[in-house]
């Protein structure tokens, strides 16, 4: 009688098995054979859509222009999309699923941990990975086929540290952060350049968990420690709830924040009102600054497809992609090539001119802007490299 | 037997074909996947399914073995596998227990809460514990497992080796639920409080099953750490763990064998099934995980059992209940030689004052439900306690077999304190219980229950019973033995492949007794055996206690039908109030003049349903 | 200080709401909710974009609240009513599984961007005979207590709440009274799903709306009611306003990383020395 349960169990389950796996199997891959692949794999859904949906949409602008001017030799590219959602396991998913279709090259989430949950894959199979995350630690594993599109967070937190001290004076800096990878570089690295530069040690640090909506313990922590100005390292959402709370405190410090709140500014998430008198930094200033005509064009056509402006994160995929085309359309569509051509190549890209380093970082430059009472943003400090 | 080795060698091939067929490396890393999840659901439906305990904090040991398995093994050699995952279950386990001992205190909602607070508090050590778990930035370099100089390098090799792992789970688990341990998990499940008064020790098998369950969850964290071979926190939480896999257990199936491994397949495929569309795709599997629970109320297994299963196997048939009216009882009165073999008083029948109940005084805030009594139960007698409802008769029960812990007072049973001891001590003591309120064991069969207090001479341990080695299986057949003769003595022999919960009530209550004689009892207390039986059904309970007393079991009875008592009955004990305030031969106290003051509205009550009765 | 009490009891007023509506539910039906927090996130975003359409802004906060009541009745009629006679653990699934429904329903509706909702208010601060404190978080403070004063006479100066509690004391007695369950536990879905409207409406002025957001507020709902005493009415409230106090002292005394820790480290203490709660039942099963 229990060897018979067993029995019908244990073939049960088979024929289960067998009609989940079977339509999986028979499922063709729908490639073209004269279409060149790209993967693109970026949290979709989650939490973290916001970090991967303007991307996506960055990335099929530019190639939507460039199969409309003929492809490469007449080949068409396809963007082939996986979710990663907030996951890295669901990330390692996506990359395999990516992967079977023999991409050509792959654009990755801008999220440090997924990158280093990924990189093994597209290491292996030789593929160029480009993606923007901050943490300056993805560069440093010896990865052979990884560009960033963007600037590390080491010449990101230089800049800001040498802004604060040398231009505006101060010296008992409060360091508040996200209690997570990025929020730790942000820390280590802004902690690290006190201390090198100017043998000073942070007066307060402060962090938070992701999910923290009531930013009041680690600014008050601030306060209490007599921080003469702030610097803070977190997500959109967190960066402007903390330039609102920190004004309902009445604490009016001088505050740097992360390139999140120029994308908080962006998406309208605070107010021109609420984050008068506020910096914010990133890897270069906000696009719609630049008066130079790509750039407006650049701009105004984001603004068409999403309704947004773009931030300097979605141009870089937007450029890094436009790169990728100029380097298959001279060395051809072939990984080494392209591996080759991302490593030697300077590239024009609507915002400035992209050149691999050492590491593999294509972009270099930092920019420090504040908003002023009457709307306006003021770029008070550029490193450009 | 044929048709079924061949069905199973035809899947077992079938199974091992897998990673020749689906040559994606993709899907086999989702196969792989199904493997892990599916290992980790047959560990939650360990204390789930089997013994009845929501826990929600699977995912913490899941990431306790993970990050075990990943901490010793990381930027090693793929042998490494082998010590990392013996670990990673030895530290889960570990930290089963730290949960399991003090969730024996919690039940239902509380203990779900409780263990999901253990699953959040884990996910913030992961996340937080940066100089150990590397933080957000995870733990990578984590081998491929090799066996030997062979390095499963592949996704197809590894599904090998975590095929086998889950086989062995499952042989496992399919062992623990045959045997007497699966019995009293599930004795656990249905009716704790009884379990324990049948003398299933609930502490220990709760923490077993934990600890158990547990050991599981680390190796399959084990394996998943190997699978992706890069861990981080954010794999660990409720919603990407333990909500799935709570899913996978009920939709595939709480408490069968096979559900959860097949809702973990069904599970982890959806998705992939449901890519046709990127945006959607979470919002189906969302709404589908809803409909399956709804339309699905027996499970994945319980839907399919009936209909394409059918088609190749023939079904056992239905549950006897069904199969017409079962033979007739007088075709089996009891052999009392044999029954006497099998069933007298483990330990002898003894003399004098089995049990003596001293100043025994219990108070629920402020009220007095058993007020400094004193009681002697003389060996071999029938000791009647009677009095008007409230007067503390179950609460003395309840006192006597270790559920409520007395204010004051000894309770000695065969010159030892049982005061206050756990209801299974008690009960190993030899002394047994009814329940006024049945608390049978409703998943079972009448056999099944009474298999579950049944108690052997030569009891087998953990190992023996799960290899089902020859003392074990020498156990089995002599508390099978020792059931059957319970069941014949009380008439119900019968009945027994009925499931319980499909007899009336006064059959019920007879498998209580007989669920209490196969303990072996020295004192057995019935709690209104006779409640709600007709002058018939009361004569047969008069045969059977007749049957008890032949075999030299003491007596304590609480009834309501004072005819009855006094029928049986060689002392009575009558309460008012928590207070003695008669005692002795039934004639002597039925004239005293306190007992018919309190018993006046009763018995006129009694006497009032007696005649309408009849 | 007063800063500090205020921001937490302003917290700790949404842990009560959300806390009540989950032990509301309970009552009536001992189901547990897990998608409580996600009729939060829904209540917001719908209150986004009834204020969006330029309604008065107290006027789009009570269409969110009633769209939610609405919106609760459906959600007793799928998901509640075909699991009523099945163990509770299937009822937590279908919840589990609506979550994650209405977190893609809303990502596809309101698009991946966290929205910023206007406040309520003009001034950013209110000064108070010296000590500054956010009107925004007297302002919740004032409406849950208002919210809980209008509970109070619902449930006892009211036929319906008197029906409502009785069906949620024991179901079959009531029937036996003439009163219908059924009836009452919808009605109860519908003020429990109302409550998070109101929590809704007040989180999304403060938090920014993300669909993310009810993950959090469940968890910490748990530790609420458990406090407060699991089923205990009065317990979920002042469970709340605890958790959101504990959690702002211990991230401005102790640590603010593990602050959640502790909050589920309370969560076991209470759980295994002291499971009543604070108004709650004795736990011991009764013989």
């Amino acid at each position: 009688m229990r060897v018979q349960n067993l029995a019908r169990s244990v073939s049960l389950a088979g024929v289960i098995a067998a009609m989940g796996v079977a339509p999986v199997l028979l499922s063709t891959q729908a490639n073209a054979e004269d279409e060149i692949e790209v993967g693109v794999v970026l949290p979709i859904t989650s939490v973290l859509a916001p970090y991967g949906k303007p991307f996506v949409d960055a990335l099929e602008m530019a190639v939507a222009d460039a199969n409309a001017a003929g492809g490469i030799d007449g080949r068409k590219i396809e963007l082939v999309v996986e979710d990663s959602q907030a996951s890295n396991t669901v990330a390692i998913n996506a990359i395999n699923k990516v992967m079977r279709g023999d991409p050509v090259a792959v654009f990755g989430p801008a999220l440090g941990t997924q990158i280093l949950a990924i990189m093994p894959t597209t290491e292996q199979a030789k593929v160029p990975l480009i993606a923007g995350p901050s943490t300056r630690k993805v560069t440093q594993q010896g990865a052979d086929y990884f560009f960033r599109n963007s600037t590390h967070d080491a010449i990101a937190k230089e800049n800001w540290t040498r802004y604060l001290v040398e231009d505006l004076g101060k010296k008992k800096i409060g360091i508040l952060h996200v209690a997570n990878e990025w929020g730790y570089s942000g820390r280590d690295n802004t902690a690290g350049f006190l201390k090198e530069l100017y043998g000073l040690e942070p007066v307060s640090i402060a962090s938070y968990q992701p999910t923290d909506k009531d930013l009041t313990a680690p600014i008050l922590q601030m306060v209490n420690a007599g921080a003469d100005a702030i610097v803070s390292q977190g997500h959109p959402v967190d960066e402007a709830l903390l330039v609102k709370q920190m004004k309902q405190l009445g604490v009016d410090v001088p505050h740097i924040a992360s390139g999140s709140l120029c994308v908080s500014v962006l998406r309208g998430l605070v107010s021109a009102e609420e984050v008068a008198g506020h910096y914010c930094e990133g890897p270069d200033v906000i696009p719609s600054l630049s008066e130079k005509p790509a750039v407006q064009a650049w701009v105004k056509a984001y603004k068409e497809k999403t309704g947004f402006e773009p931030d300097i994160y979605a141009t870089h995929y937007y450029d890094a992609m436009n790169m990728l085309i100029q380097v298959m359309r001279q060395q051809g569509a072939d990984r080494e090539k392209i591996r080759d051509g991302l490593r030697d190549a300077s590239y024009e890209g609507v915002i400035g001119t992209y050149k691999a380093d050492e590491e593999g970082n294509l972009w270099h430059n930092a920019a420090i802007m504040k908003f002023l009472p009457d709307g306006k943003i003021e770029v008070v400090r550029r490193y450009s490299n | 037997m044929n048709r079924r080795s061949l069905a199973i060698a035809i899947l077992v091939v079938l199974l091992l074909a897998i990673p020749l067929v689906v040559t994606s490396t993709y899907h086999m890393r989702i196969v792989n996947l199904a493997l892990v999840f599916g290992l980790l659901a047959v560990s939650l439906n360990i204390v789930l399914g089997y013994t009845g305990q929501v826990a929600l904090g699977h995912s913490g040991f899941f990431g306790i073995g993970a990050y075990t398995a990943a901490l010793i093994t990381e930027g090693g050699s793929g042998l490494l596998f082998w010590p990392g995952f013996l670990a990673a279950g030895i530290v889960t386990g570990i930290a089963g227990l730290a949960i399991g001992i003090p969730a024996l205190r919690l039940r239902g909602h509380y203990l779900a809460l409780a263990t999901l607070g253990f699953g959040e508090i884990m996910r913030h050590v992961f996340f937080n514990w940066r100089e150990v778990t590397r933080g957000m930035d995870g733990i990578s370099g984590i081998p491929a497992p090799s066996i030997g100089i062979v390095e499963l390098q592949g996704e197809g090799s590894y599904f090998y080796l975590a095929l086998a792992i889950l086989a062995l789970a499952v042989l496992f688990c399919w062992r623990l639920q045959a045997s007497k341990y699966g019995r009293m998990l599930a004795a656990i499940r249905d009716a704790e409080l009884a379990a324990g008064t049948s003398g299933v020790n609930v502490a220990r098998l709760k923490i077993a099953a934990f600890f158990i369950s547990a050991v599981l969850a680390g190796f399959s964290g084990s394996l998943y750490a190997h699978l992706i071979r890069f861990i981080s926190p954010d794999a660990f939480t409720f919603f990407e763990v333990t909500a799935p896999v709570l899913s996978m257990v009920i939709i595939g199936g709480v408490g069968t064998l096979i559900g959860p491994v097949l809702g973990a397949v069904v599970l982890t495929f959806l998705p992939e099934l449901l890519r046709v569309s990127d945006a959607y795709y979470q919002l189906i599997y969302g709404a589908g995980l809803a409909a399956m629970v709804i339309f699905l109320p027996m499970g994945l297994l319980g839907a399919l059992h009936g209909r394409l299963f059918g088609l190749f196997r023939p079904r056992a048939p239905a549950s006897p209940a069904s199969a017409g009216p079962p033979p007739e009882e007088s075709a089996e009165a009891p052999d009392m030689v044999r029954a006497a073999a099998l069933l007298s008083p483990k330990g002898g029948i003894g003399t004098g004052a089995v049990f003596e109940a001293r100043g025994l005084t219990c108070r629920f805030g402020g009220l007095v439900a058993i007020d400094a009594l004193d009681l002697q139960i003389q060996a071999g007698t029938v000791h009647a306690l009677i009095g008007p409802n409230g007067s503390g008769k179950s609460t003395f029960i309840n006192l006597a077999t270790g559920i409520y812990q007395p204010t004051q007072g000894s309770i000695r049973f065969l010159g030892q304190e049982v005061a206050g001891a756990r209801p299974w001590k008690v009960a190993a003591a030899g002394l047994a219980r009814t329940f006024q309120n049945l608390r049978l064991f409703r998943s079972m069969t009448v056999r099944g229950n009474v298999l579950v207090a049944a108690v052997a001479d030569r009891p087998a341990g953990w190992f023996e019973t799960l290899l089902s080695l020859a003392r074990s299986r020498a156990e089995e057949a002599d508390l099978h033995a020792r059931t059957e003769q319970a069941l014949r003595l009380l008439g119900l022999w019968h009945l027994r492949d009925q499931l319980i919960r499909t007899l009336p009530h006064e059959q019920q209550r007879l498998v209580e007794i007989a669920r209490a004689v196969a303990m072996r009892p020295r004192l057995l207390m019935l709690d209104e055996p006779a409640a709600g039986m007709n002058p018939v059904e009361v004569e047969r309970l008069v045969t059977a206690i007749g049957r008890l007393r032949e075999l030299g079991i003491t007596i304590l009875l609480i009834e309501h039908n004072v005819p009855l008592v006094m029928r049986l009955a060689d002392r009575v004990t009558v309460l008012n109030f928590g207070r003695k305030i008669a005692e002795g031969e039934p004639d002597a106290v039925r004239e005293e003049p306190e007992v018919v003051t309190a018993y006046l509205g009763q018995r006129l009550s009694d006497r009032l349903r007696q005649n309408n009765a009849a | 200080m007063a800063q500090i009490i205020a921001s937490g009891l302003a917290m700790g007023s949404i842990y009560a709401l959300v806390g009540l509506s989950f032990i509301l539910i309970y009552n009536a039906t001992h189901g547990l909710n897990f998608a409580q927090g996600e009729l939060v996130m829904l209540g917001g975003f719908v209150f986004y974009s009834a204020a969006g359409t330029g309604a008065p802004y107290w006027a789009a906060a009570l269409g969110a609240v009633v769209a939610m009541g609405c919106f609760g009745f459906i959600y007793q009629r799928v998901l509640f009513y075909p699991l009523r006679e099945r163990p509770f653990l299937a009822f937590v699934t279908a919840t589990i599984g609506f979550s994650i429904f209405a977190r893609n329903l809303a990502l596809l509706v309101w698009g991946p961007n966290p929205l910023k909702v206007p406040s309520f208010f003009e001034t950013g601060s209110v000064d108070v005979s010296g000590v500054v404190l956010t009107p925004e978080h007297l302002f919740i403070i004032a409406v849950t207590a208002l919210v809980l004063l209008l509970q109070y006479l619902l449930f006892f100066r009211t036929d319906l709440g008197r029906r409502m509690r009785a069906t949620a004391q024991n179901a079959e007695v009531a029937q036996l009274m003439g009163i219908r369950p059924n009836r009452m536990i919808a009605i109860t879905f519908v003020v429990a799903a109302g409550l998070t409207g109101v929590a809704g409406v007040l989180v999304a002025p403060i938090f920014l709306l993300d669909t993310e957001i009810g993950l959090n507020l469940i968890l910490k709902a748990f530790i609420a009611v458990i406090i407060g005493g699991f089923g205990s009415v009065p317990g979920a409230v002042v469970g709340g306003l605890i958790v959101g106090l504990l959690e702002i002292f211990v991230a401005v005394y102790i640590s603010s990383v593990y602050k959640d820790a502790v909050a589920f480290g309370v969560l076991i203490f209470f759980l295994v020395v002291f499971p009543r709660g604070i108004f709650g039942e004795r736990v011991a099963e009764r013989v």
